[in-house]
């Protein structure tokens, strides 16, 4: 496992895919917060709780890293994955003699880490904005803070454990598409998150996806219930990553 | 003699697709063993399970005396090399970087060995050139330098020489002897192009419709494509007392053809014969090819 995590990182660390992609988090971040700075009250949804106020920015700009971040994640699985498979890498792992468990873990880990690393420069770039560069107040809540990085984290898990799945039941081919419009109709939970009181399909949903919770954080406040919403979203990355090793071990690569 | 593979009723469906049924066949310790059967045969699918990417439906496989179930195949698959179709090769990297990355995913502790294996396949002066600006020729050379990584004892080759020009078949070839004979490395080489194929194998493995129908030696095969004179006769017994006489090396077909492995003297031959009451009806020269061979075992046109 060492080996294939050495030689995957190696591979991550090669991909221009990989440095584009962390370039646009840091962009998206900062202009994220200078937008909402220069225009605070630009298309606030109704009944969802948002408040988009100056003073705010660092409760809204950091829970919307959940626009970005599954995108992020999804294409870097897609990507990372695409050359797996068609440059033969996969194929390769598995002469050489390393288990199907470790070359999914391996990935699993790879490309959980890259997400996290997304997920780090977006917010230093917004935080960094907003308190060196507009001179606002950092986090004066710590538990938001924790919970906050709790939810994206495992949103970028959840997303990328998804991925990974639909990108070995594809094995190649048109993988990239596929995982990106799935992880577009996984990120409409957003906007089923905003609409939670007036649909209890919305309101399942919510529970399922973490990152409905993202209007609530914009608030400042850790949501009531919210390790109901860790729980399920925790049961839901184990489950799929048990279905994807199970999938991965059984199928036929060639 | 000591067996690197063996299969026994080796099986492998897709859906209702017998891709292989019933596969039993012995690649022997430091041979080149030369995988025939034309397209659709079974060859790389068997390839595929001999490098765990996919499973058998039944049957046995054993590597390295290691069976499929055992945990010990892991172990045994580290001592494979292997081209399956296309080269296993990041495009966008130099022929150095690949073989890096290829000791990186085998966690060999240093590079050394890189430049020894770049100058055995005739890649060492590729520089910085990406992968994706090398010739065919050069990507497979390549391919076999990533799967020589980690010293293998046995290079499974899948139609190595598909689509490559005659000078970069020439290397190919010249390549796979030298990695045997220099390196004792057991090959195991499949293709369709038997001509190739009969310049290099040291056995034979005879694949259609998934089954193995004859596994042979070379030096079995040269006897059964031996050249020869075809003669036919009134009457194959005095023949034979003549050519016997003669001290000729002969097969009696049937009652009136017979095949001699040698080039007789027609005229002595003849008067032999006349004087014997048997009548020479045709003679000509016979040379079964590799190709002809193989028609004949798998059945021709016919059997597809």
């Amino acid at each position: 496992m060492t080996k294939l995590l050495n030689a995957q990182f190696h591979e991550l660390f090669k991909s221009k895919y990989f440095y584009i992609t962390s370039i646009i988090c840091v962009i998206f971040g900062a202009g994220l917060t200078t937008g909402m700075y220069l225009f605070p009250n630009y298309n606030q949804p109704e009944n969802s709780r948002l408040i988009l106020t100056k003073e705010n920015i660092l409760g809204v700009v950091p829970s919307f890293a959940t626009m970005l971040l599954p995108f992020a994640a999804a294409a870097t699985v897609a990507v990372l994955l695409d050359s797996q498979y068609n440059h033969g890498t996969i194929r390769n792992m598995i002469c050489c003699g390393h288990t199907r468990t470790d070359i999914f873990f391996s990935n699993l880990i790879t490309m959980s880490a890259a997400a996290a690393i997304y997920f780090v420069l977006y917010q230093v770039a917004a935080i960094f904005m907003a308190v060196c560069v507009f001179d606002f107040e950092g986090y004066d809540l710590k538990a938001t803070l924790v919970s906050l990085s709790a939810m994206l984290l495992m949103l970028i898990f959840e997303s990328t454990v998804i991925s990974l799945l639909l990108g070995n039941l594809m094995r190649g081919g048109k993988l990239t598409i596929v995982i990106l419009v799935v992880q577009y109709i996984l990120n409409i939970s957003i906007v089923f998150g905003m609409y939670k009181y007036d649909n209890i399909i919305a309101d399942i949903a919510a529970k399922i996806f973490p990152q409905s919770c993202v209007f609530y954080f914009s608030c400042f406040a850790v949501p009531e219930g919210i390790w109901k919403n860790y729980a399920v979203s925790a049961g839901l990355i184990a489950v799929m990553s048990l279905i994807g090793l199970h999938q991965f071990k059984k199928c036929d690569i060639k | 003699m000591k067996y690197v593979l063996k299969t026994k009723d080796i099986c492998k469906n897709y859906k209702d697709f017998k891709a292989l049924n019933g596969l039993t066949m012995n690649v022997p310790q430091g041979s080149i063993y030369g995988f025939v059967g034309k397209n659709g045969a079974g060859k790389t699918t068997l390839i595929r399970l001999v490098c765990g990417m996919q499973l058998p439906t039944s049957g046995e496989l054993e590597l390295y005396g290691a069976k499929l179930t055992d945990k010990e195949i892991s172990k045994s698959r580290r001592r494979i090399g292997a081209v399956v179709e296309t080269p296993s090769i990041y495009l966008d990297m130099t022929a150095v970087d690949n073989l890096k990355q290829q000791y990186r995913i085998l966690g060999l502790p240093s590079f050394e060995g890189i430049d020894e294996i770049l100058k055995l396949v005739g890649l060492e002066d590729t520089g910085k050139k990406k992968a994706k600006h090398f010739s065919l020729g050069m990507r497979q050379r390549l391919g076999i330098a990533v799967a020589l990584c980690g010293d293998p004892d046995l290079l499974v080759l899948d139609e190595p020489i598909n689509g490559l020009d005659p000078q970069g078949i020439i290397e190919i070839r010249e390549l796979i002897l030298k990695l045997n004979r220099e390196r004792k490395i057991t090959v195991l080489i499949s293709s369709h192009i038997l001509d190739e194929l009969a310049r290099l194998a040291t056995h034979y493995g005879f694949i259609d419709n998934g089954r193995i129908v004859r596994e042979m030696s070379a030096e079995e095969l040269e006897a059964a494509c031996r050249k020869c004179m075809r003669i036919t006769v009134s009457n194959t017994s005095v023949l034979a007392k003549v050519l016997d006489d003669m001290g000729l090396e002969y097969t009696i077909i049937d009652d009136s053809h017979a095949d001699i492995y040698a080039k007789p003297n027609i005229t002595q031959l003849s008067m032999a014969l006349a004087n014997e009451n048997c009548e020479v009806l045709t003679v000509e020269e016979h040379d079964e090819s590799l190709e002809s061979f193989y028609i004949s075992l798998v059945g021709g046109a016919g059997n597809d």
